[in-house]
């Protein structure tokens, strides 16, 4: 799409995109339905677990260890958003623009350097 | 653009957004609560496109709808009996809760009754032009906020750290996903997603 500076951006592609997909999975789930042969048993009724016979139940508590990692991917994900509209600014602002990035990526490397120092980013 | 279809995708994402958020309040369980969110956020993502804002809708759809779900499906993870639907949702602090929740929406339909909202013919500016001002305004006008926001974000990484090295200290009362003794046959749970 081109970078048009006043014309209205249309979303009609996304629109159309989504109920394609929509309508994709839900004609081959149909169609699933439809033409295969259904004979349920047990076995075949068990959830898969590569093979090995599953035990328990899938919802336990999970290893906390597993929050900071999704939390890493957090933080990192809204400095990433951060930097797009930086980026395009850029040219316009310069030298100042550069040291106030340094700062904000800055202070989460920081904190990165923390967790790793810490040992926090090891799985054990 | 045509204001019939925007008309429509409104009313329709509108209606998404609203009906997810009552089925996350409403869910039984805490899980199918969290899974609630998901349209709801494409939803308030969508609203952010027909009002031509760019940059918010892939904002919106990255940040909440890629990250933010996660970390609330994780967190959900971490609880005891999350998907138990014997553990009542309740809480005891359910009228303090509602009194804020009133509060909160008397005065934000205060802000938005007594705000004068002018009708403009101008056209919202290219996705471009977009993403520039909004550079232009988080480095210039908004650069103290910017930074802030950097500090709030390594507060909630040192405070992750802290916790995950205090959950480690204690005994490993929590059993981790792979070495857990197997269960008896009847706690067994019912195959998921097979009919």
């Amino acid at each position: 799409m081109p970078a048009d500076q006043s014309s209205d951006f249309s979303y009609l592609a996304v629109v159309v995109f989504t109920f394609v997909g929509i309508a994709f999975i839900a004609f081959n789930l149909l169609l699933a339905r439809l033409l295969s042969p259904s004979a349920p048993t047990p076995e075949k009724l068990t959830t898969y677990e590569c093979g090995v016979q599953p035990i328990g139940d899938a919802w336990r508590q999970f290893n906390p260890r597993y929050y900071l990692f999704a939390l890493l991917f957090v933080v990192f994900d809204v400095e990433a958003v951060f930097l797009y509209p930086w980026a395009v600014a850029f040219r316009q602002v310069g030298a100042f623009a550069v040291a106030e990035m340094l700062i904000f990526v800055g202070l989460l490397i920081a904190g990165l350097i923390f967790a790793w120092r810490r040992e926090a980013l090891q799985w054990e | 653009m045509n204001t019939l279809p925007v008309q429509i995708a409104f009313y329709s994402l509108a209606a998404l957004t609203l009906i997810s958020a009552a089925y996350v309040v409403r869910a039984r369980s805490i899980i199918h609560a969290g899974f609630w969110l998901l349209p709801c956020f494409v939803g308030v993502a969508g609203l952010f496109a027909t009002l031509q804002a760019h940059f918010f809708f892939v904002a919106q759809l990255l940040i909440y709808a890629g990250a933010i779900l996660v970390l609330i499906l994780f967190a959900l993870m971490l609880t005891r009996d999350a998907m138990s639907l014997h553990v009542p949702l309740k809480s005891h602090l359910g009228i303090w809760a509602g009194l804020i929740s009133a509060g909160l929406g008397i005065s934000a339909s205060l802000v938005l009754a007594r705000q004068s909202w002018s009708v403009t013919t101008a056209h919202p500016a290219g996705p471009a032009r977009q993403a520039e001002a909004l550079g232009e305004a988080l480095i210039g006008l908004y650069a103290v906020p910017f930074e802030v926001a950097s500090l709030l974000l390594l507060s909630a990484l040192i405070g992750a750290v802290v916790l995950a090295k205090v959950e480690r200290a204690p005994a490993p009362e929590p059993p981790p996903l792979a070495d857990t003794l197997p269960e008896p046959e009847e706690t067994r749970k019912e195959p998921v997603g097979v009919e």
